[in-house]
């Protein structure tokens, strides 16, 4: 095969393209672009760290992956190659086209058969789910099921990723995990019950569930939002452990840069929908590298630095408000609030959308002032 | 507003607390309670702050600090203890004089959407702010109002809203605009930042301390992000399970903290200090309910120095409990071993 896609994908676990997912709002009959043609790769054994503030359509994404979005219309266009091993990827959205028609327009064209799409998608996907993919969620206490116990929640992911095990075993194993992510006399944990345990201990257990079933690609939603200082500081350390010793895929959705500055590897910034920049973990967070989407250097000002405490300065603001997803402007969606569009190329930033372009080796930018003009339209 | 002008006088201080205690009573099967059975939320808590200044309170959930602000403010009973506000006791006040004196101290809560009614328009909402403590006509109503969105930087256009329908940020000022109709000295704000999304909460911090300047407000800011804190309040108190362990400004405690719990959260924040603190096997994560010791240092179990130390008995016995203390100027600290700071 020659698809141009599937080489430009080569090595990663996890190939997402042109990804969209909408949403109809039937009370002011528009559509909400949550994910609107969002690229991302992950590499085996890397950490992605898509950051975003909320409605940046970053969680969206991910249960996009995961097979999750129930509301219509959901998923319209994209593909996620999936290659766990081997040369032959999978696209997870495999047959999309075959149930929707989708034209970006002008005019929009969205036809989908809803429900035999969602039928089809979710017996490809069932199995995946917990196996290949696991997923980390944002609420532990909502995650885990209030009726079981830990151990019997544990044992349930275990056997099922290894169906010969006995159950005496499983519990052992159960019993490790839960050892392992350092929960205080895990054998006397294995028979509480989630409403037992503090919210720092859910997460654990939820971590320890994800990682049971050792998933090719674990996805954390929010993995330490919610969560003490103490206990954020000691769940990312874990996290860092877990991911010295097991070499999991990792995509981690946060709107924390310091969360980023921890485990990433490669960060994703989103923004609208959008992913707006993406590349190395050192370079993107860095606020004083030179190739920077306005938007990120705005996220890493807004956080206190060390001489801002100092000095007590004001701090740097990103103006203005998130976009309303719905009713989004023409250009570039962050135009509005930008304050480094380039000179004399402002009317750029509003006509047209600039492409996620590469900046540097493994980075791109989605920012006019990032790249050379363009040449004149025709 | 009204309270420009006024002289800077660093003499008594506005707030006054010594040792206050708020305790919750449990109710135990059929609803039986008994005297011994309680939750020391708050637990002999003392300190004073200066008009125009802003003490921070930092902590985990359930060390008592949203309750301790409540108490100030007598949203709940205090079970003992003084609160003195420009020397007169707040908790010894009644009804219209008790009305009278709420208006100068006020609180911005954390649950937005429980903080603005969704089926009132932000008019409406300020309108109601408005005419609780005056008379004020139509007319006068409406520029007040238009005056605080501006205070707050929101644009006229929102007096017609209804807070559903308003950003995060935007609910925020429009509750911090309901608060300063009432032209308050004193604010209690409850996490006013969390919630919010990282460039918002910038604006909002940068919102505060102007407003601080211009109408020379003085704060007990509430929040468990200490980057924030430090930002924005002159001196931290930092509170573990009902009781201050630690206070002083809030560059020194950033730089080292004394008590081994504030240096673990400030550890927490940034780990990559250098000043990182080792803690042991033996530490414990958190403690669940039910499992707070009611004597001696209670952050013992959790206490890297207790354990490293083999467990002393000044920490751990009944009537040694570790009393506030000046450890150097401008820095108390409730601890028998407190770690070597760079002063």
């Amino acid at each position: 095969m020659t698809n141009p896609a599937r080489r430009e994908g080569e090595g990663a676990v996890l190939y997402i393209r042109d990804l969209r997912t909408y949403f109809h709002l039937p009370q002011r009959g528009r559509l909400l672009r949550a994910v609107d043609g969002v690229r991302l790769a992950v590499k085996p054994g890397e950490t992605l760290v898509v950051v975003g503030e909320s409605g940046s359509g970053k969680s969206v994404a991910m249960l996009s992956v995961m097979g999750l979005v129930t509301a219509r219309p959901g998923v319209v266009s994209g593909r996620i190659w999936y290659r766990p091993s081997g040369p032959e990827p999978v696209n997870l959205l495999e047959g999309l086209e075959r149930f929707t028609r989708f034209d970006p327009g002008p005019p929009l064209v969205i036809e989908k058969d809803e429900r035999r799409w969602l039928r089809w998608h979710e017996a490809g996907m069932r199995e995946r789910r917990g196996r290949d993919f696991a997923m980390i969620f944002q609420n532990p206490r909502n995650a885990l099921h209030p009726y079981f116990t830990v151990g019997q929640q544990l044992v349930e992911t275990i056997r099922r990723r290894s169906p010969a095990l006995r159950r005496k075993d499983a519990l052992a194993e159960a019993q490790d995990w839960l050892a392992r992510v350092h929960l205080d006399a895990p054998a006397r944990r294995l028979s509480d019950y989630p409403h037992n345990l503090s919210g720092g201990m859910c997460q654990r257990v939820m971590i320890a569930l994800a990682l049971a079933a050792r998933p090719v690609v674990l996805i954390a939603d929010e993995p330490t939002t919610g969560l003490d200082a103490t206990i954020q500081s000691r769940v990312l350390d874990l996290m860092e452990e877990m991911k010295g010793a097991l070499q999991t895929t990792t995509i981690v959705i946060t709107h924390d840069m310091g969360v980023a500055r921890r485990l990433a590897d490669r960060v994703a910034v989103m923004y609208a929908g959008r992913v707006v920049e993406e590349g190395p973990a050192a370079d993107v967070l860095k606020g004083s590298f030179p190739l920077k989407h306005p938007y990120t250097r705005g996220l890493l000002y807004a956080i206190p630095s060390a001489g801002d405490i100092r000095e007590r300065r004001r701090l740097t603001v990103i103006e203005g408000d998130v976009p309303d997803l719905s009713r989004l402007p023409a250009g570039c969606q962050f135009a509005e609030r930008c304050a480094m569009k380039p000179e004399g190329r402002e009317a750029e930033c509003t006509g047209r959308e600039p492409e996620l372009a590469r900046a540097a080796p493994g980075h791109r930018i989605r920012c006019w002032g990032q790249q050379p003009a363009p040449p004149e339209a025709p | 507003m009204s309270a420009s002008g006024v002289a800077p006088t660093p003499a008594a201080p506005l707030l006054e607390v010594s040792e206050l205690r708020t305790h919750f009573q449990r109710r135990g099967p059929f609803g039986i309670v008994r005297a011994s059975d309680y939750v020391a939320a708050v637990d002999g808590v003392s300190f004073s702050l200066e008009e125009g200044r802003t003490l921070g309170v930092v902590g985990e959930s359930g060390c008592g600090k949203t309750t301790l602000g409540r108490t100030i403010l007598r949203l709940v009973d205090a079970t003992s203890g003084s609160v003195r506000y420009r020397g007169q006791d707040l908790l010894a006040l009644r009804g219209s004089a008790l009305r009278e004196k709420r208006r100068e101290l006020q609180m911005i809560f954390q649950d937005l959407d429980a903080a603005l009614d969704p089926k009132m328009r932000v008019g409406e909402l300020l309108k109601e702010a408005l005419l609780v403590h005056a008379r004020l006509t139509g007319p006068e109503v409406r520029r007040r109002s238009v005056e605080l969105l501006e205070l707050v930087k929101l644009k006229a256009a929102k007096l017609t809203a209804f807070p559903p329908e308003l950003s995060g940020g935007e609910k925020r000022r429009v509750s911090i605009a309901r608060v300063l109709a009432v032209e308050p000295r004193l604010i209690v704000a409850d996490e006013p930042l969390s919630a919010l999304d990282v460039s918002i909460a910038a604006q909002v911090a940068n919102l505060m301390r102007d407003l601080q300047e211009r109408l020379r407000l003085s704060y007990l800011f509430i929040s468990h992000d200490l980057r924030m804190v430090e930002l924005i309040a002159d001196r931290v108190m930092v509170m573990y399970l009902g009781q201050v362990v630690e206070v002083a400004p809030a560059s020194v405690l950033a730089r080292s903290a004394a008590h081994p719990y504030s240096r673990l959260l400030w550890c927490a924040v940034d780990p990559y200090t250098g000043r990182r603190l080792e803690t042991g096997g033996a530490t414990r994560w958190e403690l669940s309910e039910g499992e707070r010791p009611r004597s001696g240092c209670r952050f013992r179990d959790r206490c890297p120095v207790y354990h490293a130390k083999g467990a002393p008995a000044e920490c751990r016995d009944q009537g040694s409990e570790p009393r506030l203390r000046e450890l150097s100027a401008g820095r108390l600290v409730a601890c028998h071993h407190p770690l070597e700071c760079a002063d």
